[in-house]
């Protein structure tokens, strides 16, 4: 896999993981919830990190 | 329900505890790595593994490489992952995954994944299945049995093939078992009945239908209905008889003997023969048609001599509910040396025989004393007649002799076949001319 696609495909997963991370939050007690979002802001900053990637190789 | 055992190998810690609040209920195991998930995966247990096909920064479909490893321990596994190239479903469903996810819709795939797995779609409980409703170790049996399983909820058809004792009823049991039908298991030994019998065991028949039937009686069909008909040694039925089954298979309905109304019956049926059902076809003792109708899936149970591993797991559920028996080294290789033409049911007679015995322990000479050699075929030059033949030839003549030889065979492989005509034609490759006229001889002479 190209690594333009490698960083596409981590993209989505973190993106899918944090809609899904969403979804569950409200059902969660907060001991969990408290556990559960800082794993989420991890996955957004690692989406920001990768969207800087994406933004370099695809300069010309 | 008990907990199911599950791995879920995933790189991604969010993901992880996304899994971990979907499975909430069951046994979850994770692995984050490669390295990790093949120590898991060759050490437990596990009845469904959720495999990430990406795991690491770096890494080059690993995932991939790990679904043959759980396959090979009988895990149902499934793929998610949000890497969803033609070519990689391809290769995972090639390597053997059972169903493949693209990450986002997880709670509801999740609960899918797992319903169908208890249903039977695939899995089916295999420890408890291998355990005790259908005893095997063999990985092809195994995976053999898990695929008929798959097919226990439809109302396909199915035929069992295998040597006599290689477990067909104990199969057709376990898929009536997991088929969801509401209905009983009707078994039926089709060698067992004259064809006039057999028509009224399997169609009924009402009073006054003839001499001896003083009231109504449901036959099999009946008995059957939203259950599953079984019929063992199909080769022993007549072409009548299969056409008129075949009719009553098609159109669920049938005329019990002396009824003028049809009756009608929801039964699904599951066939066995032991018998190389080409030749049947080829001799034309096996309509086509009616084969057509039956054979839908068919499955071919191995003989015992081609899955030893089954051996000692069987013995030990022979004796689970008695005495506990211990075999001494010599003794167990005596017993697995041993060639069980009998399969299944020589070996529980070899048990019970053993297990009757004063000793836990079994000895090599136990074991020597209480199997039966096996009878393969000799291509050695002929023995000298013993004394008492060759004396009943020189004052009855030769053809006496041979017909009291032939009958003497008969005589024991309907024994050893528990009377069982269609096993003994099978056995001793003779014609059923030959084998009523030899009985019917022997009933002359028994009756002077």
């Amino acid at each position: 896999m190209a690594d333009l696609e490698k960083i596409y495909h981590g993209i989505k997963s973190r993106a899918v993981n944090l809609k899904a991370a969403a979804e569950l939050l409200s059902k969660y007690p907060p001991e969990r919830r408290d556990k559960m979002i800082p794993l989420m802001r991890e996955a957004a900053q690692e989406i920001i990190r990768l969207l800087g990637e994406v933004e370099a190789a695809l300069k010309p | 329900m008990d907990k199911l055992k599950i791995l879920v190998i995933e790189d991604d810690s969010l993901a992880r505890e996304v899994m971990a609040g979907n499975l909430a209920g069951q046994a979850v195991d994770f692995a984050a790595d490669r390295a990790a998930a093949e120590r898991k995966l060759k050490a437990g247990h596990y009845d469904i593994c959720f495999i990430d096909l990406l795991l690491g920064e770096n890494d080059d479909y690993s995932g991939l490489k790990l679904i043959p490893l759980a396959v090979a321990k009988g895990i149902y596994s499934v793929v998610m992952s949000s890497c969803d190239t033609e070519e990689t479903i391809s290769k995972a469903y090639t390597l053997g995954c059972k169903e493949f996810y693209v990450k986002g819709n997880d709670e509801a795939n999740i609960s899918a994944i797992i319903a169908r797995y208890l249903q039977g779609d695939g899995g089916k409980q295999a420890q408890t299945v291998f355990a005790g409703g259908f005893i095997t170790n063999d990985p092809a049996t195994r995976a053999l049995v898990t695929e008929a399983l798959k097919y226990a909820p439809t109302n396909l058809p199915m035929l069992i093939l295998g040597p006599s004792g290689t477990g067909k009823t104990t199969l057709a049991q376990l898929l009536h078992e997991h088929s969801g039908r509401k209905g009983d298991f009707v078994a039926m030994n089709c060698s067992a009945y004259t064809e006039e019998l057999l028509e009224a065991e399997l169609f009924g028949y009402k009073r006054g239908a003839f001499t001896g039937a003083h009231e109504n009686r449901k036959g099999k069909l009946a008995q059957a209905d939203k259950g599953t008909l079984f019929l063992d040694e199909i080769g022993a039925m007549s072409q009548t008889m299969q056409l008129k089954l075949l009719k009553a298979i098609e159109e669920k309905s049938f005329y019990p003997l002396g009824a003028d109304k049809p009756e009608y019956s929801d039964f699904r049926v599951i066939s066995a023969t032991l018998e190389d059902v080409q030749k049947l076809l080829a001799e034309g003792k096996l309509r086509f048609d009616f084969f057509q109708r039956i054979h839908g899936m068919p499955v071919t149970l191995k003989p015992l001599a081609q899955r030893k591993c089954d051996i000692f797991p069987l013995i030990a559920a022979f004796t689970k509910s008695g005495k506990r028996l211990s075999f001494e080294l010599g003794a167990k290789d005596c017993v697995l040396a041993h060639a069980w033409p009998g399969n299944t049911r020589e070996l529980k007679r070899f048990v019970e025989l053993v297990a009757a015995g004063a000793q836990g322990i079994v000895t090599l000479e136990t074991v020597q004393k209480y199997i039966t050699p096996a009878a393969a075929p000799s291509t050695a030059a002929p023995e000298a007649a013993g004394q008492g033949d060759y004396k009943y030839a020189v004052e009855n003549g030769l053809d006496a002799a041979l017909d009291r030889f032939i009958a003497g065979l008969i005589s024991r492989s309907l024994a050893e076949n528990h009377g069982k005509r269609a096993a003994t034609l099978a056995q001793l490759k003779i014609s059923k001319r030959l084998l009523y006229a030899t009985l019917a001889k022997t009933r002359a002479t028994e009756g002077k």
